[in-house]
C-alpha cells in the first residue's frame, strides 16, 4: 500500500507546473555558474609562483594569529587555528593553495545550489499536505482503507525522494558538465585540520562529504516545513517560517554561541556535520556522535508532533 | 428481514460546547435510496463526515456492513463510495489519472474498471482532459465515478445535484437509481432540495438542529387510508358545499368556486356518487399532491429556533 501511496504523490508532484519550473530554475542556476567559471577560470598560465602564493599565505597566517589572540568565540578561534596550520602545511609541502579550474572545482562551486535546492525541497514539504487541505482533495483521500499514518508518511517519503532527486541531478549534472568542460587536470587533494594536525583527504571523499552534509540540513528543515504544514494545514505559513529559519538559523546559532554553551543544543550548531572533518566544532566538546543524536531528538520530535495532528484532528473543510 | 448497510445508532456529535447532532438513528437498506433532508446548518455534512470517518463521533455508533467506523475503519470504509460536499478532484490531474490515484488506494480495481467507469458516466471522450477544464457537472460525474470505482455497497453523497441545471439533475437521478437497483447499493443522500429527493429516494429521514424529526417512506400517499386534499370543480359548489358538511365532512373549503376537502382515497369515491346521484356535475377531481415541502414544513414548523 505504502509504495502505491507514494507513486501517487509523485505522480501528483510531477503533474502540477511548480515542480518542472523548479527544476528549470536549477539547470539555469548550473548553467549560469558553468559560464561564469568558463569565463573565470584559472589555468596554468594565471597561477602565481610559489613565492608568491607563499608571501600571501604568510600574510594571512599574521591576520589569523591577531585574531586568535584577541577572541574568546570557540568558533573564529577554530577557525583562525586551523587554518594557520594547513596553510604551514601548505607552504612545508609546496601545496598551492591555487589550482587550474577542474570539474572538482566546479562542483564545489555549485554547492550554493544546494541553498537553491533547499527553498524548492521546503517548498514541497509544506504544500505536500497544506495543499491537499486547501483545495478538499484530503476528504477523497482519507476515505479509503489507506491509514492516515501511512498516508502522511508516504507524502513524507515522497518529499525526501525529491530532495534526493534533485541533488542528484545537480551532482550529475555538474559533473558531466564540469568534466566537459574544466576536464579533471589539477590536485585531487583537500586539506583538512583534525585533532591539531592537517590531513589530507581524497578530493571526490570530501565533495561527497559536503553534499551529505548539506543534505543532512536539507532534510532537517523540510522536516520543520512539513511538521508546520502539517498541524497549521497552511502552506504559506510553513514555507515563509522555514526558509526564515534556512537564512537565518545558522546566524542566530552563531550569536547563541557567543553568550552560551546551550547552544550545542540548538538545531543549527548541529547540521554542519562536515565541520567534525574540518575547522571543529561551534562549541567546545561536541562530537559527531552528539550531532547526530541531537539531530535524531529534533527529527523525531518534528515527525510526531505531524503524525500526531494529522491522525488525531478532526477534518472538517 | 434483512440486514440493514449503513446503520446510525443513537450519534452524537459535540463541538466545543455545541451540542451539533442529538441521539441521531436510522437505518439505510440495500438497494434503497435514503434521503437525508433538513435546512441549512442541521447537521448533514457533520453527520456525513462522522460516517465517512474524517470527523470523530462523540458517543453512538455508526456501522457499516455491521463494521464499526470508529472501531473497524479499515473494514468498514472499504465498503463506502462518497463525496463529501463537492467533488474534489485534482485540477492538475487527467479525468483518468485522477481515477488511477483513487485506484491505486483500493484493492481489486483494474485499468479495465477504470475505462468501464468513465463510460458509464459518460466521460471518455474527455479522458486525457485535465478536470480544472471540467463543467461542474463533468466534475460532479467524475465525482460518481471516483466513488463507485471500486465497487462499494453504500454510496454517501452530500447534496449531489448542487450546482446542477435540471438536465443534469435528472441523469444524475436516474444513474443513482439505476445502480441502487442494478448494484443492490444503499445509496445516503443528503440535500436541501426537498422536491428533487422526492423524485429520488425511497424513504427520507428530516433532521433539523441535529435532531431527527422523522422517517417516513416517500410513497406513502395515495394509498387507500391516508388522508390527502382533492378540488372537485363542481357546476353548484355552494350547494355541494352544504350537502357534504351534512354528510361527509366536517370542514368543506370554497375558494374561487373550487371545493377542497381532506378525506382518504375511500372517501373520495363516495362522495363523487354522492354528488352525482344529487343531479350535480362535476368538471373535474384532483388530488393535491402533498410533496415533501409541505411535509418538511409540517414537521418542522414550530421547532425553528
Ligand atoms: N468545525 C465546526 N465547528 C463548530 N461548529 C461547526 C463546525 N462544523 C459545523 N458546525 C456547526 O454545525 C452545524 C451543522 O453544520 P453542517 O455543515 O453539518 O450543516 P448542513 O446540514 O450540512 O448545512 P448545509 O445545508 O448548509 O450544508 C452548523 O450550525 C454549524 O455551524
Ligand atoms: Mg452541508
Amino acid at each position: 500500500m505504502l509504495l502505491k501511496l507514494i507513486q501517487n504523490e509523485w505522480m501528483k508532484l510531477f503533474s502540477r507546473i511548480g515542480t518542472y519550473v523548479m527544476c528549470g530554475i536549477l539547470l539555469l542556476g548550473l548553467v549560469t555558474t558553468a559560464a561564469f567559471t568558463f569565463y573565470t577560470k584559472t589555468q596554468e598560465e594565471d597561477l602565481p609562483s610559489k613565492e608568491q602564493w607563499e608571501q600571501e599565505l604568510l600574510q594571512e597566517n599574521e591576520n589569523l594569529a591577531v585574531d586568535e589572540q584577541e577572541t574568546n568565540n570557540n568558533y573564529i578561534l577554530n577557525y583562525a587555528r586551523s587554518n594557520q596550520a594547513i596553510n604551514t602545511y601548505r607552504i612545508e609541502n609546496d601545496i598551492s593553495p591555487y589550482e587550474v579550474t577542474n570539474v572538482w572545482t566546479y562542483i564545489e562551486s555549485n554547492n550554493m545550489l544546494i541553498q537553491l535546492i533547499g527553498v524548492f525541497i521546503i517548498i514541497v514539504g509544506a504544500s505536500i499536505v497544506a495543499h491537499e487541505f486547501n483545495k478538499g482533495t484530503i476528504k477523497l483521500l482519507l476515505v479509503r482503507s489507506a491509514s492516515r499514518n501511512q498516508i502522511l508518511a508516504s507524502k513524507f517519503i515522497t518529499t525526501i525522494l525529491f530532495g534526493l532527486f534533485l541533488l542528484a541531478l545537480l551532482f550529475g549534472l555538474s559533473f558531466v558538465v564540469g568534466s566537459i568542460l574544466f576536464g579533471f587536470d589539477g590536485t585531487a587533494v583537500h586539506l583538512s585540520y583534525i585533532d591539531g594536525e592537517v590531513v589530507e583527504r581524497s578530493r571526490i571523499l570530501f565533495l561527497g562529504l559536503s553534499y551529505l552534509s548539506s543534505s543532512v540540513k536539507l532534510v532537517m528543515l523540510t522536516s520543520f516545513a512539513f511538521m508546520i504544514s502539517t498541524i497549521f494545514r497552511n502552506e504559506t505559513i510553513a514555507i515563509a517560517l522555514s526558509v526564515m529559519l534556512m537564512f537565518v538559523g545558522s546566524q542566530a546559532t552563531n550569536i547563541l554561541a557567543l553568550f552560551t554553551d546551550w547552544a550545542k543544543y540548538s538545531l543549527f550548531a548541529n547540521t554542519n556535520l562536515d565541520v567534525y572533518f574540518t575547522n571543529g566544532p561551534m562549541v567546545e566538546g561536541m562530537t559527531l556522535l552528539f550531532s547526530v543524536v541531537v539531530l535524531i531528538i529534533y527529527l523525531s520530535l518534528f515527525l510526531f508532533l505531524a503524525f500526531l495532528f494529522f491522525k488525531k484532528r478532526d477534518v472538517s473543510i | 428481514m434483512q440486514e440493514p448497510m449503513l446503520s446510525l445508532q443513537k450519534v452524537n456529535k459535540m463541538i466545543g460546547r455545541n451540542h451539533i447532532i442529538r441521539d441521531l438513528s436510522f437505518d439505510v437498506n440495500p438497494g434503497e435510496i435514503f434521503g437525508f433532508l433538513g435546512p441549512n446548518g442541521a447537521g448533514k455534512t457533520t453527520t456525513i463526515r462522522m460516517v465517512v470517518g474524517l470527523t470523530g463521533i462523540s458517543s453512538g455508533d455508526i456501522r457499516i456492513n455491521d463494521f464499526s467506523i470508529t472501531k473497524d475503519y479499515k473494514n468498514a470504509i472499504q465498503y463506502v463510495g462518497t463525496i463529501v460536499e463537492n467533488p474534489e478532484l485534482y485540477p492538475y490531474l487527467t479525468a483518468e489519472k485522477n481515477l488511477l490515484h483513487y485506484a491505486r488506494m483500493s484493492k481489486n480495481v483494474t485499468k479495465e474498471d477504470i475505462k468501464q467507469r468513465l463510460e458509464l458516466v459518460r466521460l471518455s471522450h474527455v479522458r486525457d482532459q485535465k478536470v480544472s477544464r471540467f463543467s461542474l457537472g463533468m466534475k460532479q460525474r467524475l465525482g460518481i465515478a471516483q466513488a463507485m470505482l471500486h465497487n462499494p455497497k453504500v454510496l454517501i453523497l452530500d447534496e449531489p445535484t448542487n450546482g446542477l441545471d435540471p438536465a443534469g439533475v435528472r441523469e444524475m437521478r436516474d444513474y443513482l437509481r439505476k445502480v441502487a437497483k442494478e448494484e443492490n447499493i444503499a445509496i445516503l443522500v443528503s440535500s436541501h432540495l426537498l422536491s428533487e429527493m422526492e423524485l429520488m429516494c425511497d424513504r427520507f429521514a428530516i433532521i433539523q438542529n441535529g435532531k431527527l424529526v422523522k422517517v417516513e417512506e416517500v410513497s406513502s400517499e395515495g394509498q387507500m387510508d391516508v388522508a390527502s386534499f382533492y378540488r372537485i370543480e363542481v357546476d353548484e359548489p355552494n350547494k355541494a358545499k352544504k350537502l357534504l358538511l351534512d354528510k361527509y365532512v366536517d370542514e368543506v373549503g370554497l375558494d374561487d368556486e373550487i371545493i377542497r376537502v381532506n378525506v382518504t382515497k375511500e372517501k373520495i369515491g363516495k362522495i363523487i356518487t354522492f354528488l352525482t346521484n344529487n343531479d350535480m356535475t362535476i368538471y373535474e377531481v384532483i388530488r393535491e399532491k402533498q410533496t415533501l415541502e409541505d411535509r418538511f414544513l409540517e414537521a418542522t414548523e414550530g421547532e425553528v429556533s
